[in-house]
């Protein structure tokens, strides 16, 4: 038995050599030591994390959000319907559902100047009116409104320069660009009457000579027009559209190069009591 | 040293922080001015003052320039050129030499006068030019320039237009003048109908393309560095109408696509990415759009019966064409979108062909030529919104027709038999001031670069 059992303990080396080497051990313990550090960082991890999303408290700083009702964007369930209960139809399966009417399309946003975009012509109503063009005038001719001062407004004059030209100026500095560039308020006006075109006034008002709406605007040194406002209603529409679509997109001579400011700012009457 | 060199820069930097702070408190208050339209607009009284010339040598080129400013602010018509004998005895040459009183004397009565001198060496010309506002005599130069180069007659003609845009760009309040613009067109001088350039004066006149074949419809890219036209080459024998493309960079006819039939009347998109024109090779002639290279035809119209031809692109939308068509029977104008849809008639009164639309640079008015029953065809101009027309050419007795545009909106070149023989003409867009700019051969189908 002693022996039995001597045989067996001096047996044991010699019959389990292969186990005494430890790359069993060695496997358990780099499954165990991979567990171990996954352990720790996943624990880091939701130590890091902090509370969980919803729970209560929250870092400082955190916005409350009071929800009423479905937020929009969200994607919920469907409140359940509840509907009535009906005997079934056999014939609703053969017919396609009525397509539902489309979501009404968001306004497109109104443009503030009207522009010549719709070129579409107008259904004539009367025939056109062919026109030969004017003889022109004799050299002596003296102009509608240009025969006597009673015809003209005090602020304006006609001839280009000069102090008291076709300007009314306010402010510091205004003065000093009224004399210095008088050439270039003149190029100003006369661009502006040149896009003016007064053919798309109602004839009514046109043959009234009554109509009268000042815009504003400032341009800036490189030539370029913003903040046109109209400033003074002429009461007629198509009167304040002409005036607004004289000054569309325009784009004058840069600023005289000499003048320091980087804009200006102009006031202009349109005035249909003046036209020839 | 670096210590050293961080406070210098600092130093400096403040140096113009403070030189910065003292333009502004310089500077003027933004300024503010008040106007009033409704009387016709007055015309300038503009004189130009003869250049003086530095030396002898300068004298013929300081004449040349002179006449040429004048004739450019002549042919403006924005402004009246007072007759050069009234002029003050003594023509300035340089701004210290002004005398205001004597070109506001009530014989002259000028509001602006243009003066300067001339200098010249073999290898250079140099001209210095002025324009000052005479009737403010606080007033700073409007245009104060120095133009150097070559001393050849074409340098000095290239310089004396340039001066006459800048006046013309500051007087008329950034309107681009036209005087260094050319005009392209057709003219069978050499026995073959070849495409030929002009300046817009008429001044010189050169063949652009040696086809030897028929060339015909010029019409400028966009950008103005290439010419599309209709020309006649032969493949295989086989004559038939293509678009042709003249590259004014490479001085030559490039490659364009051929297409099956007749192709004709090209014209460009505002952005001259695409061209327009009449093709028949699914048939009848109808218009298509391709890439300006010619790639990708599309078909835009189907006319039935009738061909469509000489579309004319919206320059300013890019948006409406406007085409001649004669579906109903005679060839009348329709007005389409670009990409085909929206189609309608122009319809006016007084039956009549109506042929070659050609829009204003800013996109409102239209010109064409119109035979009316009763007369010769006539160039007219409409406001395609009032539909309200105006005869530019009445009485003439004369065929006038293919009006093109100048980039001013002021101008317009179109072709007249008035004189007997078909030559390009020039007229104000009112009518007026007809000038004849070609008087060899038969001349036609002018087409106005758009700069």
């Amino acid at each position: 038995m002693t022996t039995a059992v001597a045989n067996s303990v001096g047996s044991y080396p010699a019959t389990s050599a292969e186990d005494l080497s430890l790359r069993k051990f060695l496997v358990y313990s780099l499954i165990f030591h991979v567990f171990l550090v996954l352990w720790i960082a996943v624990s880091i991890y939701l130590q890091m994390k902090g509370p969980e999303w919803g729970g209560i408290g929250g870092a400082e700083g955190s916005v409350n959000v009071k929800l009423v009702g479905p937020a929009a964007g969200i994607p919920m369930p469907p409140q359940p319907t509840v509907t009535e209960s009906k005997a079934v139809d056999p014939t609703k399966g053969l017919y396609k559902e009525d397509p539902k009417p489309k979501p009404p399309e968001p306004k497109t946003p109104v443009e503030k100047i009207p522009t010549f975009k719709n070129e579409k012509p107008k259904p004539i109503s009367h025939p056109s009116k062919i026109d030969q063009p004017k003889l022109p005038p004799p050299p002596n001719a003296v102009d509608y409104g240009k025969g006597g001062s009673p015809n003209l407004p005090t602020s304006y004059a006609t001839t280009p320069g000069g102090g008291s030209g076709p300007v009314t100026v306010n402010g510091q500095g205004g003065g000093d660009f009224a004399s210095r560039y008088a050439w270039y308020i003149e190029s100003v006006k006369r661009r502006v009457s040149q896009n003016w075109l007064q053919t798309t006034i109602d004839p009514a008002v046109r043959a009234a000579r009554r109509a009268h709406c000042v815009m504003t605007f400032r341009i800036y040194r490189d030539g370029s027009v913003k903040n046109i406002q109209l400033s003074q209603s002429s009461g007629n529409l198509s009167m304040d559209n002409s005036a607004q679509r004289a000054l569309y997109e325009i784009q004058f001579d840069k600023l005289p190069s000499d003048y320091n400011a980087s804009y200006v700012d102009v006031t202009f009457d349109f005035d249909l009591s003046l036209t020839q | 040293m670096l210590p050293k060199f961080k406070s210098f820069t600092s130093l400096t930097v403040l140096a113009v922080l403070s030189i910065t702070a003292r333009a502004a408190t310089a500077q003027e208050q933004p300024a503010w001015f008040h106007i009033a339209t409704g009387l016709g607009v007055d015309r300038i009284r503009l004189a130009v003052a003869d250049f003086g010339p530095r030396a002898d040598n300068a004298k013929t080129h300081s004449a040349q320039f002179t006449q040429i400013v004048r004739d450019d602010l002549q042919f403006s018509g924005i402004l009246d050129l007072v007759s050069p004998s009234f002029y003050p005895a003594q023509s300035p040459t340089m701004p210290s030499e002004l005398q205001y009183a004597a070109w506001t004397d009530p014989n002259v009565k000028a509001h602006y006068v243009a003066f300067g001198n001339l200098s010249e060496t073999t290898s250079e010309v140099a001209i210095q030019a002025w324009l000052y506002d005479v009737t403010n005599p606080s007033s700073p130069a409007v245009v104060g320039k120095i133009y150097r180069g070559a001393p050849t007659d074409a340098q000095v003609r290239k310089f004396a237009h340039q001066f006459a845009d800048e006046i013309i760009s500051k007087l008329s309040g950034g309107l681009p003048g036209i005087a260094s613009t050319q005009i392209a067109f057709v003219s069978s001088r050499t026995g073959f109908k070849e495409v030929w350039l002009m300046d817009y004066d008429g001044a010189n006149q050169h063949p652009l393309t040696s086809l030897r074949t028929i060339s015909l419809m010029p019409r400028w890219s966009p950008d103005a560095s290439r010419i599309a036209f209709t020309c006649y080459e032969p493949l295989n024998r086989v004559v038939s109408a293509q678009i042709c493309m003249y590259s004014m960079d490479a001085g030559k006819v490039v490659s364009f696509p051929r297409f099956r039939g007749t192709n004709s009347a090209a014209t460009w998109s505002p952005d001259g990415t695409q061209l327009m024109f009449s093709s028949s090779m699914q048939g009848a002639p109808d218009l298509y759009v391709s890439d300006s290279n010619g790639s990708k035809p599309k078909r835009l119209t189907f006319s039935g019966n009738g061909g469509a031809t000489s579309p004319a692109w919206n320059p300013k939308t890019g948006q409406s064409v406007v085409f001649v068509s004669d579906r109903g029977g005679i060839p009348k104008l329709y007005m389409m979108n670009s990409d085909g849809t929206n189609l309608a008639a122009l319809d006016l009164p007084d039956k009549g062909y109506l042929i070659d639309p050609a829009w204003s640079p800013n996109g409102q008015i239209l010109a064409f030529s119109w035979r009316r029953p009763d007369g010769n065809y006539d160039i007219y101009v409409m406001e395609p919104n009032s539909q309200h027309i105006i005869n530019l050419t009445p009485d003439s007795g004369s065929r006038n027709e293919r009006p093109s545009w100048a980039p001013d909106g002021r101008h317009i070149v179109f072709e007249s038999t008035r004189t007997g023989q078909r030559q390009i003409w020039t007229m104000l867009a009112d009518g007026s001031q007809a000038h004849e700019l070609t008087l060899t051969g038969h001349n036609e189908s002018p087409n106005w670069s758009p700069k």
